[in-house]
């Protein structure tokens, strides 16, 4: 399955974890395509200077997405307790599958791709 | 001749890239690299937000996954020095425990991606089984795997028990064997491919920065000897360092870290003084300079953070120095004349992370 891993700023915790993750399920490869991408994952808080290139990812209608860690769901510690911040992507925001933690555990990632994709991250 | 884009680390093209300009037989003759894509300014939001350093650490801490424990240490040790803050031993035992730790952690990782680059995916599998294994005493001693938050300011958040810290060395001993096999592998399988390849040379002068990547060309410089900080001055260590200043050497020197951290902690593990862990006091000493720098060496060299605070305790100023500023100017000198395939492969025996760079 191929796996396109959409870093709009992190940290890279979230990056170690999803290494582990390919470790723990062979059957996952990294690609850096949208069209060729099976599953999108996305990672970290988005930056000003990654604000266009989110804008740019274009998935086929159809493609799982999920977010990771708490950057890629709610800004985690980088929505300050004003709310000044807005860096929370369009991407994927409607997708209702998330993965929590700072960074999750690699076995949390998989177990929410396993749910996410029927049960087969192969 | 039009420069190309290559888009490396992670296959993911948000992070950075590296434009390079080849010759006709694809060989680079000029490189850069492009980054800053996920810096989030953290400086700027801990002053213009997080200006209580009790909170700001927390944010500190995730200025990197790879060297999180760097980031707070020299942030909170910066804090302490400022406020006069005096930490206890046991604190900066474990603190010490941690930092190497945390180098092996990060060398197995970078390791791994050069194994990677290199297609040598049996070498990446065994690499990343020391990336799992550190990983595991890491959470023995800290209960985290990434972001151990070990570091407070005033000492630790929270002790480690004795228990933990007897498994932690039956464990760091299997880990220690482990990296010993991993050495002739590497030598064995990659050694003739790296040897000569992506030279950053010295050219006879002093090479900007500390880290393994201007320790494989020739420096010396290691700030945990140069200036020592936590229990560095006390404890027995050689600085591996090589002259060939290759992709080779590069690796060499991360090899002879992974072992030298091993042994490090190793003996750190002996003997952690009883006692607290944290000062009984972080408030303001009478006569505090408010005003002060640290450095430590991060698995990637030199992490210097400088903090301005006001009386209250309140962060004013803060600057983030980090290793990665020096060796993105090497990694562009060392792919002038190497062949594009090999490109990848040059750009990860240099370990550049960039989860922090441009971070102020």
């Amino acid at each position: 399955m191929n796996v396109r891993v959409v870093n709009l700023g992190s940290c890279n915790g979230c990056e170690l974890e999803l290494l582990d993750l390919l470790h723990l399920e062979p059957g996952l490869r990294l690609c850096d395509r949208d069209d060729e991408a099976e599953v999108v994952l996305v990672t970290g808080v988005l930056t000003e200077a990654n604000r266009a290139r989110a804008e740019r990812v274009k998935l086929r209608p159809g493609v799982p997405v999920l977010r990771i860690g708490s950057c890629g769901i709610s800004q985690g510690l980088f929505l300050p307790p004003d709310g000044a911040l807005d860096r929370v992507p369009d991407l994927g925001r409607s997708a209702a599958r998330v993965v929590v933690g700072c960074p999750p555990a690699s076995s949390e990632i998989a177990a929410a791709l396993r749910s996410l994709c029927g049960g087969g991250a192969e | 001749m039009s420069p190309r884009e290559v888009t490396l680390r992670f296959e993911v093209p948000e992070v950075y890239r590296l434009v390079v300009q080849a010759d006709g037989d694809g060989v680079i003759r000029e490189a850069r690299v492009v980054g800053e894509f996920v810096s989030r300014q953290i400086g700027t939001l801990v002053k213009t937000h997080y200006a209580d350093p009790h909170k700001a650490i927390y944010v500190v801490e995730r200025l990197c996954g790879a060297c999180s424990h760097a980031h707070t240490l020299a942030f909170a040790s910066a804090v302490e020095k400022a406020l006069g803050i005096e930490v206890p031993l046991r604190a900066l035992a474990i603190r010490t425990l941690g930092a190497e730790l945390e180098r092996i952690q990060s060398h197995a990782f970078s390791l791994s991606e050069i194994a990677t680059a290199a297609g040598c995916h049996e070498l990446e599998r065994s690499l990343w089984g020391v990336w799992q294994g550190v990983t595991a005493i890491l959470v023995e001693v800290s209960e985290s795997r990434v972001h151990y938050g070990l570091n407070g300011i005033g000492g630790l958040t929270r002790d480690v028990p004795p228990a933990a810290l007897r498994k932690a060395r039956t464990m760091l001993a299997t880990l220690q064997a482990s990296i010993q096999a991993l050495r002739g592998e590497f030598d064995r399988t990659l050694g003739e491919r790296l040897a000569g390849l992506g030279v950053w040379s010295s050219q006879g002068e002093e090479l900007p920065g500390t880290g393994p990547n201007q320790r494989a060309s020739g420096s010396r410089r290691d700030v945990r000897k140069d200036r020592p900080y936590l229990l560095y001055a006390e404890l027995p260590f050689d600085v591996p360092a090589r002259e060939e200043g290759d992709s080779l050497a590069r690796v060499s020197v991360r090899l002879e870290e992974l072992l030298q951290s091993c042994t490090m902690a190793e003996e750190i593990l002996k003997s952690i003084p009883a006692g607290a862990i944290q000062a009984e006091n972080v408030d303001a000493a009478p006569g505090a300079t408010l005003t002060a720098a640290m450095s430590v060496e991060a698995p990637r060299g030199e992490d210097r953070h400088t903090v301005a605070l006001s009386r209250e305790g309140e962060i004013r100023a803060f600057t983030i120095r980090v290793p990665t500023e020096d060796s993105i100017v090497g990694v562009a000198a060392a792919l002038v004349g190497v062949p594009e395939a090999d490109a990848r492969l040059v750009v990860s025996s240099f370990d550049l992370c960039m989860s922090c760079f441009g971070g102020t």
